[in-house]
């Protein structure tokens, strides 16, 4: 079928502004909208620059506005986008050329929750145990992919870009509540300041655009709670 | 600024934007009303003529305006707070939120009844 993408594209090299440009593809109804973007870089317009690595929903590279809202362009099938497809690129982070977006602010304020594991005790020859019931608390977190789909949807964000933002909150939730973890209070710090938690409005964009079902704004929600009951 | 009121969110994006409108409705409103107020320190009278300005239709459907504006306020502000306190309702946001317009809908329309109606049977 013939499919039209209209697609947002900045050079700045030679743009003063960005504009949109029009494309028109032959592709199948059960293609991606990644198999679309491809089409028009590699048979119309090979300037045309934008990131994708795996395509299969798991690197969450390829992360953008489709249709006016985030999406991962490899996890979204022509036959369910209305015409023309509109491609833009994520909102909130400085666009480095059509849809590619710096992402360096959203990873440091992913490094700046300490996604990691801070435990002091012996490591020990053996795993460390955890019951079902202690994973279940944290796990959905851990399917997060770093995509910034959440992050570039919250208002929040958009009106001020120091947030801390949904994708940093998430990972500071995993550890929060990951019972190896012994950096709880710190990273309930880090949380509760100013650019932290309490700049959730509570507007569920994030979880909305998740790729990966996180209900992130719960997410916030239970580490607010925690910091409201347990640390205060 | 544009580009992010384009955004498509759902039912939250619009809970959200409601809350603003009407919060900033609410706050003028209070200016307006404290502007009223005031006129108490000049004279009984110039309080007396402030406050006979309410008295036509046109600020009659405005305090209906301001009646709707205050319910959703409340309402959507109620609906967030159960959700902080009780994290499972998150789930069902999108349902808690067509629930909230239908409490809405069954307070508004008794009350466009009650204070519209003396302006519409003139």
């Amino acid at each position: 079928m013939n499919v039209k993408f209209k697609i947002k594209r900045y050079n700045p090299e030679v743009d003063k502004e960005p504009h949109y440009e029009t494309y028109e593809v032959e592709l199948e109804p059960t293609d991606r909208a990644l198999d679309g973007l491809n089409a028009v870089k590699w048979k119309i317009d090979g300037t045309l620059s934008y990131r994708r690595s795996c395509a299969h929903g798991v690197c969450g590279s390829d992360a953008m506005r489709i249709n006016g809202k985030n999406r991962l362009a490899c996890k979204v099938l022509i036959k369910d986008l209305k015409q023309p497809i509109l491609i833009e690129p994520l909102l909130g982070l400085k666009v480095i050329k059509d849809l590619i977006v710096d992402m360096e602010p959203f990873f440091a304020k992913y490094r700046s929750v300490k996604p990691f594991l801070i435990n002091n005790d012996e490591p020990g020859t053996r795993e460390r145990k955890q019951s079902q019931a202690e994973v279940d608390k944290y796990e959905e977190a851990t399917k997060c992919i770093l995509c910034a789909s959440c992050t570039t949807s919250c208002p929040s964000f958009w009106a001020n870009g120091q947030y801390l933002g949904p994708a940093a909150l998430v990972a500071a939730y995993r550890f929060i509540f990951d019972t190896r973890d012994q950096a709880t209070d710190e990273r309930l710090d880090i949380a509760d300041k100013q650019m932290g938690v309490w700049r959730c409005r509570t507007i569920f964009n994030c979880v909305e655009a998740c790729p990966r079902d996180i209900n992130i704004t719960r997410a916030i929600g239970k580490v607010k709670k925690e910091i409201m009951f347990n640390k205060m | 600024m544009f580009e992010e009121i384009r955004y498509k969110g759902r039912e939250g994006m619009l809970a959200w934007a409601l809350h603003r409108f009407t919060g900033l409705g609410v706050f003028f409103f209070l200016l307006i009303h404290i502007l009223e107020m005031s006129m108490m320190g000049y004279s009984p009278e110039a309080y007396n003529k402030a406050l006979a300005l309410y008295h036509n239709d046109f600020f009659r459907l405005m305090e209906f305006a301001l009646g709707m504006t205050v319910l959703f306020h409340a309402l959507n502000g109620t609906r967030i707070v159960l959700m902080d306190f009780f994290d499972n309702l998150m789930v069902y946001h999108r349902q808690m939120f067509w629930v909230q317009m239908l409490v809405f809908a069954g307070m508004a329309l008794p009350a466009a009844y009650i204070m519209l109606s003396p302006i519409i049977s003139k």
